[in-house]
């Protein structure tokens, strides 16, 4: 049986290294050929990057005045650092806890007081008062 | 070329070696632009990157323990595109960078669209070259890295992973992916390579 021709994606992935068919492209002339032209077309479609020679004269000028400085590629994450801490020492000035916010918005400790120590010293349950009026309305009746 | 540097410290003077260097940087800075500029994209990023690319030779060759090379473009190759990289990672949160506008890109498709008889010649596949420029911003850091180096550079699966410290496994499985993302770009390339 006749082995049939490359498709176009076997040729893109032998061409890009990740296709296995080596051995079809020996045995096949009409596959090499166009794989060669397309290799071809890879190195045209390849387009040459602008550099004149004043702009890589400033470059290796720039790089020797770098090679002259100190270097402080490892303090890159610095600003970083210092804007967090100006962040967190703002943060912390800026919070103000609530404290002088009366605790009973509706009266003094003195009223508090009482109130609280006149449920303390009723013994029975605000809710039987509805029931107590129940009776008292059927002694009203009689 | 073998490129030897720290041995020659004790012989060799500063600026001995910083002269050698020079010739070195002269030889190598366009081959190294370039293949910033085709990582990055953007001109004052290749700039930036092929200065630290040279900078981190040569702060590499100066030390004392500096062992002797074989080949010094690749090792040249692998510290430019580890820069590149770096710059591609810290774009991630650079949310402020300006993409493509969409009238930019209808201008690179309306060139490919035009596609005429002689769209097999040089200026066709420039073209498309383009166009195919534009669409590497689709791919990741390391896929960028990977279609790059074989595409514009050439080189094997192998060297590619000796550049970028990875295994060949790891570059293949990266460059299925990315032309996989290529696909319909290219397609238009290569597709009118007449059988």
């Amino acid at each position: 049986m006749k082995r049939a021709h490359l498709t176009d994606n076997d040729f893109i992935q032998t061409l890009y290294g990740v296709g296995e068919h080596e051995a079809h492209l020996q045995s096949c002339s009409a596959c090499h050929e166009r794989f060669l032209q397309m290799r071809q077309k890879r190195s045209d479609s390849v387009l040459e990057v602008e550099a004149s020679s004043d702009f890589l004269a400033a470059q290796r000028r720039k790089i020797y005045q770098r090679l002259g400085q100190p270097q402080s590629g490892r303090l890159h994450w610095a600003p970083a650092l210092a804007a967090a801490v100006v962040l967190l020492v703002a943060g912390f000035l800026a919070y103000r806890p609530n404290v002088t916010a009366p605790a009973h918005p509706n009266g003094n400790d003195t009223q508090v007081f009482s109130e609280a120590y006149s449920i303390e010293q009723n013994a029975e349950p605000g809710a039987m008062a509805p029931i107590h009026a129940l009776f008292e309305h059927e002694h009203s009746e009689e | 070329m073998r490129l030897m540097a720290g041995p020659l410290a004790a012989e060799q003077t500063e600026s001995g070696l910083l002269r050698d260097f020079g010739a070195w940087m002269a030889s190598e800075q366009r081959r190294v632009f370039a293949l910033c500029q085709r990582m990055l994209q953007d001109r004052d990023e290749a700039d930036s990157a092929t200065q630290d690319a040279f900078l981190k030779a040569y702060q590499a060759l100066k030390r004392d323990d500096f062992v002797e090379i074989d080949d010094p473009a690749r090792w040249l190759a692998r510290i430019a595109v580890n820069s590149c990289l770096d710059r591609l990672r810290s774009r991630k949160w650079q949310l402020w960078r300006r993409r493509p506008s969409p009238a930019d890109e209808s201008v690179i498709l309306a060139m490919t669209a035009s596609a005429s008889p002689e769209a097999e010649d040089r200026c066709f596949a420039g073209e498309i070259g383009t166009r195919l420029t534009a669409a590497l911003g689709r791919l990741s850091a390391r896929q960028r890295a990977v279609f790059t180096l074989r595409h514009y550079e050439d080189m094997s699966l192998e060297e590619i992973g000796s550049v970028l410290g990875l295994d060949v496994g790891t570059v293949k499985a990266h460059m299925f992916r990315a032309i996989s993302k290529l696909r319909v770009e290219l397609k238009d390339l290569y597709e009118g390579s007449s059988r």
